[in-house]
C-alpha cells in the first residue's frame, strides 16, 4: 500500500501535471498561460518535427542494431568463458558505469575533436593536412550512443547465452550444423529473451538521448529528446515540450505493444 | 568385416588430469561396441574425441580407414546421442530429428519420408508436434536416438544412453537398441558404467579405467578371463582372496592365505611358486550351507553372514570372512539353503576348484 502511494506520488502525479500542461497555451515569457488548447499536439505534424522523429527513429534503430551485433559476441565470449574469468569480465563491462555519464561523453568530445585523439594520430601518419571533421556529426552522434547503450545489451544477453546448456551446442554441431548454423538455427533463438531484453533496454533510451546529440551533435543535429530538452529549458515553451514528451512516449508505447505482439508470434510458430 | 573406427595411441590430458593414457582400439562394422568403466575413465573423453567435440593431444583417430583428426564435429559421419539428450527445446519432435538432414541440405520431400520412418522406427508416431519438454523421459531417449540414427551415420555413439531412465524402461530400452541397430546397420559405440549393460548389449567390449583399456573382447572373454583383478572387479566378481601360489599338481594348484584352508583352483597359467595372486570366484557359483556336508565341493570357507537380500528372482548373502573381506553369494530362490541361515551366524561357503580364476597380482 505505501509502495502504491510512493509510487503515485513519485511517478503519476509528476506525469499528470505534465500531460495537463500539454493541454495549455505558452505564456509570452515562458511560463503557463491558463488557456486550454490543442495546438501543442497539432504542432507535432510540423513536417521539421516530424522529421526529427524520423531522425531519431533511424538513429534508435541503428543504435539498437549495431549494439546487438557488437553485443552478440561479446556476450557470447563472457557466457562462455569460466566462472572465475566471468565476474572479471562482467566487471570490465560495468566499469564505465562508475563514472558519469556526461563526464563520459565529454570524453568522446576530447577524442573527436579538431587537435583531438584520433585527429592527432590522423595526423601523425601523415594522411591529411586538414582535421578530419569528426565532432558535430551524425557520426560522432551514433558512436556516441552505441558507446553509451551497449553494455545494456551485453548484460541481458550474458544472461541468456549463459542459460543454453553448451551440450545444445554440441549436438547441433555433431548434426551437421556449423557454426554460423549453429548460430543461426540454435543460439539465436534459444537467447531470445537477451535480445529482446537488451533491444528494449537500449532503443527506448537512445530514442529519447539527448545528452550525447547534443554534445557531440553540437545541437543542429537534432533527435527529438535534445529538442525536448530545449523547448523546456532554451525555448521555455513548456507546453510543446509536454506535448513532444507524450509524443514520444505514445511512440515508445506503440512499439512496444507491436514488438511484444510479433514475439508472441514467434513463440507460437 | 572392416575396421570402421581405429584409434592408434590417443592421449589426451584435461588439466592435470589424464583423461585418455596412449588408448588404441579397432572397432568392425556393424559391430556393437560397449566401453566399460566407472566414472572418471576417460570413457566420455573417448566418444567426444571420435564426434569431433574434443582433439586429441597426440595419437589418431580413423574413420574408414581416413584420418579424421582435423575434421570439424560438422564433417564427421558420426552421430551422438548425448548422455542428458541435448534435445533441441525451442523445436518439436520433427524439426529435432528432421535437423541433422536439414543441415544437410536434403530435399524436403526426402526429409519428410526419411523422419516419419523413423518415428514409427522408435514408436513415436503422432508426437511430432509436441515439444521436448512435454515428453516424458523415455520419449526424449528416443528422440534422441532417432535424431541420430535418421542420418544413417556411419557410427552412433553412445553415452550413457541409459542412465537417465528407470529399471523397468532400461529392460525395454535393451531389446529396443539391439532391434534398432539391427535395422539401421549402424556401428553403435556405447559408454556405459553398468556391467549388465554392457555384457547384455555388446558383441565386444573394452574395460577402462583410469584413462587406459585394460582388456577388450567379446562379453564370454571378458566374463570368463578377465585379465586382471580390476576389471574382474568391474564385472561383478567381487569375490576375492589374495594369496601365495603354491605350486600346482596336475591341472590344479593350491592357494595359501593367512587365516583360511589352502584353497584348490585351476592353474590358468605357468606361474611360479611362491608369488602373489588373487583368486576369484564368481557370485553365482558358490554355494551356501549352514551345515557343510561332506560335500563333492573342493573348497570350504566359514564366515559370519553380515546381512541378505531378496529381490525376487534371486537372494544375495553378504559375508564376513575371517580375513576380514566381505563375499557376496547369489542364489536363485529356488536354492534356497536349508535351514535357512539367520543374520550373524556362522555359515559355509563352497565351490569346486574349476569355478575359481587364478589372477597374477
Amino acid at each position: 500500500m505505501a509502495s502504491v502511494l510512493f509510487w503515485g506520488a513519485c511517478f503519476a502525479v509528476p506525469l499528470l501535471v505534465m500531460l495537463g500542461v500539454s493541454f495549455l497555451s505558452r505564456g509570452t515569457y515562458g511560463g503557463i498561460e491558463w488557456i486550454w488548447t490543442g495546438d501543442n499536439y497539432r504542432r507535432l505534424a510540423d513536417p521539421l518535427v516530424l522529421g526529427i522523429f524520423l531522425r531519431s527513429l533511424a538513429f534508435a534503430l541503428g543504435t539498437t542494431l549495431l549494439c546487438g551485433v557488437l553485443g552478440f559476441p561479446l556476450a557470447y565470449c563472457i557466457a562462455r568463458s569460466p566462472r572465475h574469468w566471468q565476474h572479471v569480465l562482467l566487471i570490465l563491462v560495468m566499469i564505465p558505469f562508475w563514472t558519469n555519464f556526461l563526464v563520459r561523453t565529454y570524453a568522446w568530445v576530447l577524442i573527436f575533436r579538431a587537435d583531438g585523439i584520433v585527429n592527432g594520430l590522423v595526423q601523425l601518419l601523415g594522411q591529411t593536412q586538414e582535421p578530419l571533421r569528426l565532432l558535430f556529426t551524425d557520426f560522432a552522434v551514433f558512436v556516441g550512443l552505441v558507446y553509451g547503450y551497449l553494455p545494456f545489451m551485453i548484460l541481458p544477453l550474458v544472461v541468456a547465452i549463459d542459460r543454453i546448456p553448451v551440450q545444445i551446442e554440441e549436438a547441433a554441431r555433431d548434426l551437421f550444423a556449423s557454426r554460423p548454423a549453429t548460430f543461426r538455427y540454435v543460439v539465436l533463438p534459444l537467447s531470445q529473451p537477451g535480445w529482446v531484453a537488451g533491444s528494449m533496454l537500449v532503443f527506448i533510451p537512445s530514442l529519447g538521448a539527448f545528452i550525447t546529440p547534443y554534445l557531440l551533435g553540437g545541437g543542429q543535429r537534432m533527435m527529438i529528446g535534445t529538442l525536448i530538452q530545449q523547448e523546456f529549458l532554451v525555448a521555455r515553451d513548456w507546453p510543446f515540450g509536454a506535448a513532444l514528451s507524450f509524443g514520444l512516449m505514445s511512440l515508445i508505447l506503440f512499439l512496444w505493444v507491436g514488438m511484444g505482439r510479433k514475439a508472441r508470434e514467434q513463440a507460437v510458430l | 568385416m572392416d575396421v570402421t573406427v581405429k584409434l592408434h595411441e590417443v592421449s589426451k590430458r584435461h588439466g592435470s588430469v589424464i583423461a585418455l593414457d596412449h588408448v588404441s582400439l579397432e572397432i568392425m562394422g556393424g559391430e556393437f561396441f560397449s566401453i566399460l568403466g566407472p566414472s572418471g575413465s576417460g570413457k566420455s573423453t573417448l566418444l567426444r574425441i571420435i564426434a569431433g567435440l574434443d582433439a586429441p593431444d597426440e595419437g589418431v583417430i580413423a574413420i574408414q580407414g581416413r584420418a579424421v583428426n582435423t575434421w570439424p564435429p560438422d564433417k564427421r559421419p558420426v552421430n551422438l546421442v548425448f548422455q542428458h539428450y541435448a534435445l533441441f527445446p525451442h523445436l518439436s519432435v520433427f524439426d529435432n530429428i528432421a535437423f541433422g538432414l536439414r543441415m544437410r541440405g536434403e530435399p524436403t520431400r526426402h526429409i519428410q519420408d526419411a523422419v516419419g520412418r523413423m518415428m514409427e522406427l522408435v514408436r513415436l508416431e503422432g508426437k511430432e508436434g509436441r515439444y521436448p519438454a512435454e515428453l516424458s523421459g523415455g520419449e526424449q531417449q528416443r528422440v534422441a536416438l532417432a535424431r541420430a540414427l535418421v542420418n544413417r551415420p556411419v557410427v552412433v555413439l553412445l553415452d550413457e544412453p541409459l542412465a537417465a531412465l528407470d529399471q523397468q524402461l532400461r529392460q525395454e530400452m535393451h531389446g529396443e537398441l539391439k532391434r534398432l541397430q539391427q535395422e539401421v546397420g549402424s556401428t553403435f559405440i556405447c559408454v556405459t558404467h553398468q556391467q549388465d549393460e554392457a555384457l547384455m548389449l555388446s558383441d565386444r567390449l573394452a574395460v577402462m579405467s583410469e584413462g587406459k583399456v585394460l582388456q577388450v573382447g567379446t562379453p564370454r572373454e571378458i566374463y570368463q578371463s578377465p585379465a586382471s583383478t580390476t576389471v574382474a572387479t568391474f564385472i561383478g566378481l567381487s569375490n576375492a582372496v589374495g594369496g601365495i601360489f603354491m605350486g600346482e599338481e596336475e591341472k590344479f594348484c593350491w592357494v595359501k592365505h593367512d587365516g583360511l584352508p589352502p584353497l584348490k583352483a585351476l592353474t590358468p597359467f605357468p606361474l611360479p611358486a611362491s608369488s602373489f595372486v588373487t583368486l576369484m570366484i564368481r557370485p553365482e557359483r558358490l554355494t551356501l550351507t549352514v551345515q557343510p556336508n561332506g560335500s563333492p565341493f573342493d573348497n570350504t570357507v566359514s564366515g559370519e553372514l553380515v546381512n541378505m537380500g531378496f529381490n525376487g528372482s534371486e537372494v544375495h548373502y553378504h559375508v564376513r570372512l575371517p580375513t576380514g573381506a566381505l563375499w557376496t553369494v547369489r542364489v536363485p530362490v529356488a536354492g534356497e539353503p536349508t535351514p535357512r541361515p539367520a543374520v550373524g551366524q556362522q555359515v559355509y561357503m563352497q565351490w569346486f576348484a574349476r569355478d575359481g580364476l587364478i589372477l597374477s597380482t
